[in-house]
């Protein structure tokens, strides 16, 4: 994919024309450097004999089942929620659907603790829902795995609701009246025409959404804790050790970096196509 | 094949606009008519309440004399083809020619027939594998065309559909869709602001201004009514 990406990015450079000015060269190779540096200084850091160790030892182990589980169920809610989500909030012509788009962008611009707070009041023992369900079925939700998913999901799913939406506005609605006429009830179009079109985006949201809920922190530990093995994920593992066991911390981080190089080498470009589209 | 009746059709939006205003249009058995007028006076949205993809506000639509204003379009029975085609990104020609046959659950062996006649006839038995991204413009409209044709719906309705082509290739098309038409006898409603383009396909022209009918005629009457 990426060899393909190469010779059109070229061509379209040589189409516009446009020379860039040495002096922008300057700030953007300070950019460059706010964002490779730091990764570089954690290689130079990185205990490289004790490496397999720190990374299978128990407790790294337990972050990383933890995470990969939890960030995966995410991440299908996200597809189960989010894609029908998007679909209504472009097609929608519903008053109000406007105001309804920024509130579901807000967990994108929220500071995530916020989000795990106001999950905490939510669905906490003191909260409306939370002391509902605590007292008809006697579940508490936070400080459990189940709060780990809620809040990836919490923050996660704008990702993909951005992703889809745009792609189905992008769209229009010709393919689907196209089908309508030749034959197709709603549901045939949904699934033989809608979806099918929506893939490509679909694929980025996901690989967006997964990224975003394998590294969320600020409301996992605010609204399900840091219990070993139940709610302490990757990243909440990472900020423990390092003040327990820095080279484990730097150790963990590395993987984490390596995961998320995988995720933009995997999405990237239609990533970007998808939330600009 | 089937006849098409507007009887006293009138289409008002939410917003107050009136779209179009007590139509009064027929379409005979096998007639070819053409909806004139410039951009914005309700030819497109006369043709979405034909197909049924909006709803008719007052009067009654008729096909073959049985009122459909409430039927769904996919139960109308008629093929449209759109302004920008609309062919599916992700289906091949073959399968975007046989879509309408395979939501009808048609066996393979007769959509494999069906298709390939219509390719035939279209000229684009080479194209079948291909992508619609890789065809050019031209080839795109027949595609669009053999999609609609392909299953014999009881007629067939088009919205500009040379909008999107040069006008040398507009002008060479007119004709060929002229005999499309004819050599199915399929019942046409055609939708376009371009006046020479009616003049050529149409066996009767409807000009329509702000929602309403105009003037009607033959090709050969408009000329008349114009030339003096």
């Amino acid at each position: 994919m990426s060899g393909g990406e190469s010779p059109g990015k070229e061509k379209h450079a040589r189409a516009v024309g446009a020379r860039v000015p040495v002096a922008l060269w300057i700030p953007a190779t300070l950019a460059l450097a706010l964002v490779t540096l730091p990764v570089i200084g954690l290689l130079l850091r990185t205990d490289f004999a004790r490496l397999p160790a720190l990374l299978t030892s128990e407790a790294s182990l337990h972050a990383l089942r933890l995470s990969l589980l939890t960030a995966a169920i995410s991440t299908v809610l996200c597809v189960l929620l989010g894609v029908p989500l998007a679909i209504v909030l472009a097609r929608s012509r519903v008053r109000g659907v406007r105001v309804l788009r920024a509130v579901v962008l807000l967990p994108l611009v929220l500071p995530p603790v916020v989000g795990g707070l106001a999950l905490l009041y939510l669905l906490g023992r003191t909260g409306f829902l939370g002391y509902l369900i605590d007292v008809t079925t006697g579940v508490r939700v936070p400080f459990t795995t189940a709060a780990v998913v809620i809040a990836q999901t919490f923050v996660a799913m704008p990702f993909l609701v951005v992703s889809v939406e745009g792609a189905v506005r992008a769209a229009g609605d010709d393919f689907e009246s196209v089908a309508a006429t030749l034959g197709a009830r709603p549901w045939t179009v949904f699934t033989r025409v809608t979806c099918p079109l929506l893939l490509p985006a679909l694929a980025s949201g996901v690989v967006l959404s997964f990224a975003r809920a394998l590294g969320e922190f600020g409301a996992t530990i605010t609204f399900a804790g840091s219990l070993q093995g139940v709610t302490r994920t990757l990243p909440l593992e990472v900020y423990a050790q390092a003040e327990a066991d820095v080279d484990s911390a730097v150790a963990l981080s590395l993987l984490l970096i390596v995961i998320a190089i995988a995720v933009i080498v995997l999405a990237r470009p239609r990533a970007v196509e998808g939330v600009r589209g | 094949m089937a006849e098409i009746v507007l009887d006293k059709v009138s289409k008002r939006y939410p917003d107050g606009v009136l779209a179009v205003s007590e139509l009064d249009v027929s379409v005979a058995d096998g007639e070819f008519v053409v909806l004139l007028g410039p951009p914005g006076c309700g030819k497109s949205t006369v043709l979405h309440l034909v197909a049924g993809l909006e709803s008719i506000s007052s009067g009654e639509l008729r096909i073959d004399g049985v009122r459909v204003n409430e039927q769904p379009p996919w139960q109308r029975d008629l093929a449209m083809v759109f302004e920008g085609y609309a062919l599916y990104p992700h289906l091949s020609v073959r399968e975007n020619i046989a879509f309408p046959l395979r939501l009808a659950k048609l066996p393979d062996a007769t959509v494999r027939a069906r298709v390939g006649e219509v390719a035939e006839r279209l000229d684009l038995t080479e194209q079948l594998d291909r992508r619609p991204a890789m065809l050019s413009g031209g080839q795109r409209q027949r595609v669009a065309i053999g999609r609609a044709i392909v299953r014999n719906a009881k007629a067939l309705l088009m919205d500009e559909p040379m909008a999107n082509l040069d006008s040398k290739l507009r002008t060479q098309l007119r004709s060929s869709v002229a005999e499309l038409q004819r050599d199915l006898g399929i019942t046409t409603l055609y939708v376009t602001h371009d006046q020479a383009e009616a003049m050529a396909l149409a066996h009767r022209v409807v000009v329509l201004r702000d929602g309403a009918v105009q003037q009607t005629g033959t090709p050969r009457q408009l000329r008349e009514t114009c030339g003096e």
